[in-house]
């Protein structure tokens, strides 16, 4: 296996001074399922930020698909992110159906109508929420927000997928549904980064797990 | 469809009562600017408009209302048959609005011999005034340079107040797409798939005032060259073709050029949320 993501000494401080990220290292394999945990504010976040070139590294190096994320210019930074399926906490998706969501993603990155309409409803199978394509998103429950959520990510199929803290506000039955269906994205060759608080469902006890504290890594 | 068509379909999809009520305010504001523009060149003499005193200008012969249908007719064919007359039009008393005339003879002398075909009409007797633009500027119409400051200074207060409002009409609208933009910026959809719509609107503001813009000046042209003595022709320059086809090229050309100020704005907006962490 080949490495997806390399990070080193990783060291981000935010606008309050305050140092979030200190000498990170890490590495993710193609194709490997991450968990990384921490407690609120631990860095989580920002650290899914940078690898889906979200925010602008400060120091250290940050390697996805093999491209120094340091160096990119503005129009390599959006070249990559069409192979990074990025979902942030609390992603607001647009007040419509699923399928039009994910559609709008779809042919606003240059597909036609039907090829759009094709390759969602792949990616609506995937996470299960094939029979709700047609509600519109205010009406879906957490859960299935959350499946939206990841369909509209992996539609245009990432080669990498980063998700930020997509257990939180889950009752147990829901985290282990959004588990066993990042588990079943992973099994389709998508190598998949997940910060969660924790704790991590029986669906994902197969993944590699690390934690933030204090701004560094711990395996 | 393009990528570029479908985003821009869906950005005026998604634009809300109020933004479309401050673009379209900008777009009147546009409009009124190239109109306080163009006043410049109407309300001018034909000398300050670049041609020499009477040449190639109409000119309006009233005439007497003692003479016979004869007499004018021969007056007609006369001038018609004269070489230094370009042009010769017949106005009818009641197209004039006026009893105390004959009708009138809307002339166009060939260049140079204005003063010729002046003379010629002034000794006939059969012409009782004569309505032409002169050389010292005399003409009704013509702005007094005060007129001229104040109108200066409205023109450029009009496109500061056109670019604030424009601003926030695209705010307004930027809000509204805003869940699109940042699903686009997230998927790494080429930036300029969603900043040239917006360019583009900002350019449509300005294209669509343009085009409202030349065809007033039109309409105006036409009905100052049907009825040369109504209240439109107080603006000597809606009667000479060639000034108003100089005014709609130029002000069309500004107002495409406000628009794509409006519009630069608008992109200038859509980095400035791009680059805000997180989103």
């Amino acid at each position: 296996m080949s490495v997806m993501v390399q990070v080193s000494e990783l060291t981000y401080t935010n606008d309050d001074g305050i140092r979030v990220l200190d000498d990170v290292h890490l590495h993710v394999e193609r194709e490997e399922m991450l968990v990384i945990t921490g407690h609120a504010a631990a860095g989580k976040s920002i650290l899914l930020e940078l690898l889906a070139t979200q925010r602008a590294p400060q120091s250290g190096q940050i390697l996805v698909h093999g491209r120094n994320i340091t160096r990119l210019t503005r129009r390599k930074a959006v070249g990559l992110r069409r192979r990074i399926g990025y979902l942030p906490h609390g992603f607001p998706l647009l007040e419509r159906t699923v399928l039009e969501n994910l559609v709008f993603k779809l042919r606003a990155l240059g597909d036609f109508r039907e090829q759009a309409e094709e390759r969602s409803l792949i990616a609506l199978e995937d996470v299960g929420l094939t029979a709700k394509l047609n509600v519109p998103v205010p009406e879906l429950s957490s859960v299935d927000r959350m499946r939206a959520g990841l369909a509209t990510s992996i539609c245009n199929e990432p080669l990498l997928l980063l998700v930020d803290e997509p257990l939180a506000d889950l009752g147990p039955e829901d985290r282990e549904t959004i588990g066993s269906v990042l588990s079943r994205i992973h099994a389709k060759s998508t190598t998949v980064v997940v910060a969660t608080r924790g704790p991590i469902p029986a669906a994902m006890a197969g993944a590699r797990s690390v934690s933030l504290v204090d701004g560094k890594v711990v395996t | 469809m393009s990528t570029f068509l479908y985003v821009f379909r869906e950005l005026l999809g998604s634009i809300k009562p109020r933004g479309a009520m401050l673009l379209l305010l900008t777009g009147v504001l546009i409009f009124a600017a190239l109109g306080a523009f163009s006043a410049f060149f109407l309300f001018q003499t034909p000398a300050a408009l670049g041609s020499s005193p009477l040449t190639g200008e109409e000119f309006v012969a009233y005439l007497d209302p003692q003479l016979t249908t004869l007499q004018i007719e021969a007056l007609y064919a006369a001038l018609r048959a004269d070489p230094s007359v370009a042009r010769i039009d017949y106005l009818l008393p009641q197209e004039l609005g006026r009893r105390d005339a004959s009708g009138a003879l809307l002339v166009q002398p060939v260049e140079g011999a204005a003063e010729a075909v002046f003379a010629q009409l002034d000794s006939s007797g059969a012409v009782f005034r004569v309505d032409r633009p002169t050389a010292s500027g005399g003409i009704p119409g013509a702005l007094s340079p005060s007129a001229r400051t104040g109108l200066l200074v409205g023109l450029l207060v009009g496109i500061a107040v056109c670019l604030i409002v424009a601003r926030f009409g695209l705010k307004d609208l930027l809000q509204a797409f805003d869940g699109q933009l940042r699903m686009m910026h997230l998927a790494g959809v080429d930036e300029a798939a969603y900043s040239v719509p917006v360019l583009v609107a900002g350019i449509s503001c300005g294209l669509i005032a343009s085009a409202a813009f030349i065809a007033v000046l039109y309409a105006f042209h036409l009905a100052a060259v049907s009825n040369p003595t109504s209240v439109i022709t107080l603006a000597p320059g809606l009667r000479s073709a060639g000034c108003v086809r100089r005014i709609a090229a130029l002000g069309g050309a500004i107002g495409v050029g406000l628009g794509l100020l409006v519009g630069g704005l608008g992109v200038g907006l859509v980095f400035r949320r791009g680059q805000k962490p997180g989103s």
